[in-house]
């Protein structure tokens, strides 16, 4: 973890520019320059929860005993309904600057992008967290109300073409979204009554769950396809950005398996046959029978779309306010606002600090760096620069953007 | 340049950082049913068939084949060759015109079958393995025939055979083989009036469309013909006197498979020996020994009765055209005349026994009107019939149970196993669970507490009413790490005492349910 955070923190404080929330500055170019091509990259992985600290986190996500006062403490931050989430996505983009494939729209140029997104939420209650954590014994004679909680691990890639303004004040892209792997687990009720001395386990269930390909999960796996679009534009005298990204769908349909099911089970033990005869498969196929039916059918799902609004930078202010607002939907995410203040340190450096409520965390502070010369744009921001530094943070992140103009 | 290397240190350095290095775990205390099962009679009693009475109560109806009787015995067919060595007469060279018949060679041939007198037999599998060796400079046809025989479309078997042209320094050879599978003989001979005899042809003609060919009394042809591997089906005349003699034999006697110690006692059974002869000739057979071996106990006890040494007369079976009826003979054993009893409650595994067989022993009483079909012989069968009352004094049922459990995917430290009884049996039952050792011996025991209670019952002994018992079983963590890491088998052994009333009836509905709880402080790890 502090080995984490020290490179968080080296990173932001050596790098060499400075980068708004998002990419706000691209009209600073030169104007006495023209360049015909624009490559740009992009990277952003963050976590955080609703009650899950840092320190549990990094166990969580990196490795490590989860000790009993961990548990506590987190316990103590645990609401009724609380949430986790992870995302990780990057991307890369090729610009066409000066020619155009549509001669009568001699302003839009063409672009060509990769992207690869992948985002595993959860929201789930307080007696949800204590039965993984803690076990069921702590609910004898009472029932742990497990619903509505939902799981869901996305991952895809997206193949993008698009068009852009040349003053880069309206954008809009359709992509190839190739499905890599789809694990969905909704449950609107689940309730496990433990009967006293765990004679019984009662569970009342409303559920659904839809898996794509278990044996086709990795890159380009093309496990599910559809189709997505992003778009982006400036508007009210382009003081604001808005940017839709993901809109769309994707079939899953190799091999992909549903359940959607409403029963109550009386769990007694997997029933074996005859004790001086049985075998480790006869168990585990009795067991099997325990678990909700799934079905070899296809779903069709809708890709997680993030919708941001941002305030523009105004280029004749060193200082300025900076605010804004994203979304995700599909995704068990909080709306996110942030807000902060950005400040032109140089002709090439701009250095920001913001506030940010929402996402997957609660309040948190980020910083962040931003670079701009003749040809090359870049930034690196910590958008949970707070939570790299105390264990009580909930949530931890980063995002970079490189361009490079030739 | 320089930024550049420092941001790709910065970014690989971060992603480095993410990489895991153990397994994120934590501790959970569950407390969760695992397994139910219902154990009834038939779960009890290994293998062996259970029969049901008017009144519901259960008879241990089993039937221990004894050695199987070889139906070589009865009598074998051996390989038979047959020569025919062929030179011409001729002192100068003769012409022989194209498709001319220079051998015929008709020959009666004799089965050696000692004393038995075979009319007729039917072949399951043989073949004839022939040799032709040609001096003849010019292709020939060899046509071998067999008189009075029907093969499965119900012709006279004849096979025909080319043979390339040869010399008398360079012969032609050829070899092949003749399946005679399913060929039915007449063995009577030409006449009709012999036995184990069957009447054959060689005919060799030059080839019809070849050319003409020169030969002289130095040139020859040489035929070796055998009958190799017959195996009879069927076979109708006089079998002949033969005897046999098997064992001892250790047969496996499962019905008290998985009783492993204990004493019982028995109320009343009812075991013979039933002998069926399906053979169309009067039979003798000798019981020398039964011996019933406990090998857990390493005791062992005789069958004492006046058939053990002693000649059984089998009446010959009567062939019904479709079916056999075979002679039965019957030997009852009873506590009066035998030490049955004793066999029995000895709990054995295994039956040692030796067998003694004769065919004919009177000679051909029947004229030779003997029949012997080959796949149903000689059956002795050695039948229980033991209705289950009786009085168990620590009768143990053991079974070893494999809990597949590795350190590295056993997440349990700790637990606390309560087992939940229903029983409906009229008896006790005790509970043990044993730790084994990487041999398989007995290396430690888990501490159980508790008794599975017998069912309440009536005056006369039958179960009213269940009674529910907890058992519990502790396996601490030193235990657990040696499950873990020793041997994962544990031996699941249950005593058994019927309660004090003698004689227990046992009923088909009786049972006993086991609900398996564990309380167990367990690891969730993943990677």
């Amino acid at each position: 973890m502090i080995k984490t955070n020290l490179l968080f923190l080296a990173f932001c404080l050596v790098n060499l520019s400075s980068y708004s929330q998002e990419d706000t500055v691209s009209n600073e170019t030169k104007p006495e320059w023209k360049p015909s091509y624009k490559i740009e990259a992009n990277f952003e992985a963050n976590f955080g929860s609703t009650d899950l600290n840092n320190e549990f986190i990094n166990v969580l996500l990196f490795g490590g005993q989860i000790t009993p006062e961990l548990k506590d403490k987190v316990l103590n931050r645990t609401n009724k309904r609380n949430r986790f989430g992870v995302e990780l996505n990057y991307g890369a983009r090729f610009t066409e600057l000066t020619d155009t494939l549509f001669p009568k729209f001699p302003e839009y140029k063409y672009y060509i992008g990769f992207g690869s997104f992948t985002n595993l939420s959860s929201s789930y209650t307080k007696d949800l967290y204590e039965l993984v954590f803690y076990g069921n014994k702590r609910f004898e004679n009472e029932t742990a109300r497990l619903g509505k909680s939902n799981f869901t691990s996305y991952r895809f890639e997206k193949i993008t073409f698009g068009l852009t303004k040349s003053d880069e004040t309206r954008s809009l892209g359709v992509s190839l979204i190739i499905g890599d792997q789809f694990s969905g687990f909704d449950f609107n009720q689940a309730d496990l009554f433990t009967h006293i001395d765990g004679t019984h386990l009662t569970i009342d269930y409303d559920g659904k769950i839809r898996l794509s390909d278990a044996q086709r999960r990795g890159f380009m796996a093309f496990s599910g396809a559809g189709i997505g679009f992003d778009f982006e534009t400036l508007f009210y005298k382009k003081m604001f950005r808005a940017k839709v990204t993901n809109l769309g769908v994707a079939f899953w349909k190799r091999n992909a398996t549903y359940s959607n099911s409403n029963n109550q089970i009386v769990f007694e033990g997997v029933e074996i046959n005859n004790v001086f005869s049985t075998s480790e498969e006869e168990f585990l196929n009795n067991a099997e029978e325990l678990l909700p039916e799934m079905k070899d059918r296809g779903f069709v799902t809708l890709l997680p779309t993030i919708v941001e609004i941002d305030r523009t930078m105004n280029p004749e202010q060193k200082t300025q306010p900076i605010y804004g607002f994203r979304y995700k939907f599909f995704s068990n995410y909080l709306p996110q606002f942030y807000g902060g203040i950005q400040h032109q340190v140089s002709d090439n450096f701009l250095v920001i600090s913001d506030l940010t409520w929402g996402g997957y965390s609660g309040l948190r502070l980020g910083i962040g760096a931003y670079y701009q010369s003749n040809n090359i744009r870049a930034g690196i921001q910590a958008t949970n620069f707070s939570g790299m530094f105390f264990n009580n943070g909930n949530g931890n992140g980063v995002s970079a953007f490189g361009a490079f103009l030739f | 340049m320089m930024k550049k290397a420092l941001f790709i240190f910065v970014v690989l350095s971060i992603l480095f950082s993410c990489k895991r290095d153990e397994d994120t775990r934590w501790d959970v205390e569950i407390l969760s049913p695992v397994v139910k099962t219902r154990l009834t009679i038939d779960d009890l009693v290994g293998d062996s068939i259970l029969s049901i009475n008017p009144d519901n109560s259960v008879t241990l109806d089993y039937t221990f084949g004894l050695s199987p009787i070889d139906e070589d015995f009865f009598f074998e067919v051996p390989d038979t060759v047959l020569k025919l060595d062929y030179g011409f007469p001729f002192l100068s060279p003769v012409s022989l015109a194209p498709g001319f018949q220079f051998i015929s060679d008709p020959a009666e041939n004799e089965f050696n079958l000692n004393d038995a007198k075979i009319e007729y037999m039917e072949i399951e599998s043989g073949k004839i393995e022939y040799k032709i060796t040609s001096e003849i400079p010019e292709k020939t046809f060899y046509t071998y025939t067999i008189f009075k025989t029907n093969d499965r479309s119900g012709n006279v078997f004849r096979k025909t055979i080319s043979v390339p042209a040869g010399t008398r320094t360079n012969p032609s050879i050829t070899v092949g083989s003749l399946n005679l599978d399913g060929v039915s003989f007449d063995l009577t001979g030409s006449t009709g009036t012999k036995f184990n005899t069957f009447e054959s042809e060689v005919l060799v003609n030059v080839d019809p469309a070849g050319n003409s060919v020169t030969v002289s009394n130095l040139d020859s042809v040489f035929i070796e013909n055998k009958l190799i591997g017959i195996k009879p089906k069927y076979a109708r005349g006089y079998l002949g006197q033969s005897s046999f003699s098997e064992g001892p034999t250790n047969n496996k006697f499962t019905v008290f498979d998985q009783i492993k110690g204990g004493t019982i006692d028995i109320d009343s059974l009812e075991i013979f020996t039933e002998v069926k002869n399906y053979v169309g000739a009067e039979a003798q057979l000798k019981l020398n020994q039964l011996i019933s071996v406990n090998s857990q106990t390493g005791n062992s006890v005789a069958l004492s009765h006046t058939s053990i040494g002693n000649w059984i007369n089998l009446n010959r079976g009567t062939d019904l055209g479709t079916s056999i009826f075979p002679g039965k003979t019957r030997v009852d054993y009873t506590t009066q005349n035998s030490n049955i009893d004793l066999v029995i409650e000895n709990l054995s595994d295994e039956m040692v026994t030796q067998v003694e067989t004769r065919l004919n022993p009177l000679g051909n009483i029947s004229s030779g009107n003997d029949f012997l079909y080959f796949d149903q012989v000689v059956e002795a069968d050695f039948h229980i019939k033991l209705p289950l009352r009786l009085v168990a004094n620590n009768l143990k049922f053991q079974q070893k149970i494999d809990l597949g459990i590795q350190e590295e995917t056993n997440p349990v430290y700790d637990a606390l196993i309560s087992i939940y009884a229903e029983n409906g049996f009229p008896f006790d039952a005790e509970v043990q669970l044993f730790l084994l050792d990487e041999w398989g011996g007995f290396y430690d025991s888990l501490v159980v507490t508790g008794l599975i209670n017998s069912a309440n019952t009536d005056a006369l002994n039958k179960v009213t009413t269940p009674v529910n018992s907890v058992v519990k079983i502790a396996v601490p963590e030193n235990k657990m790490n040696f499950l873990n890491t020793k041997n994962s088998e544990v031996m699941l052994q249950i005593v058994f005492n019927t309660n004090s009333l003698p004689h227990t009836t046992i009923y088909r509905d009786y049972y006993l349910d086991l609900k398996l709880v564990t309380d167990m402080n367990a690891e969730i790890k993943y990677r």
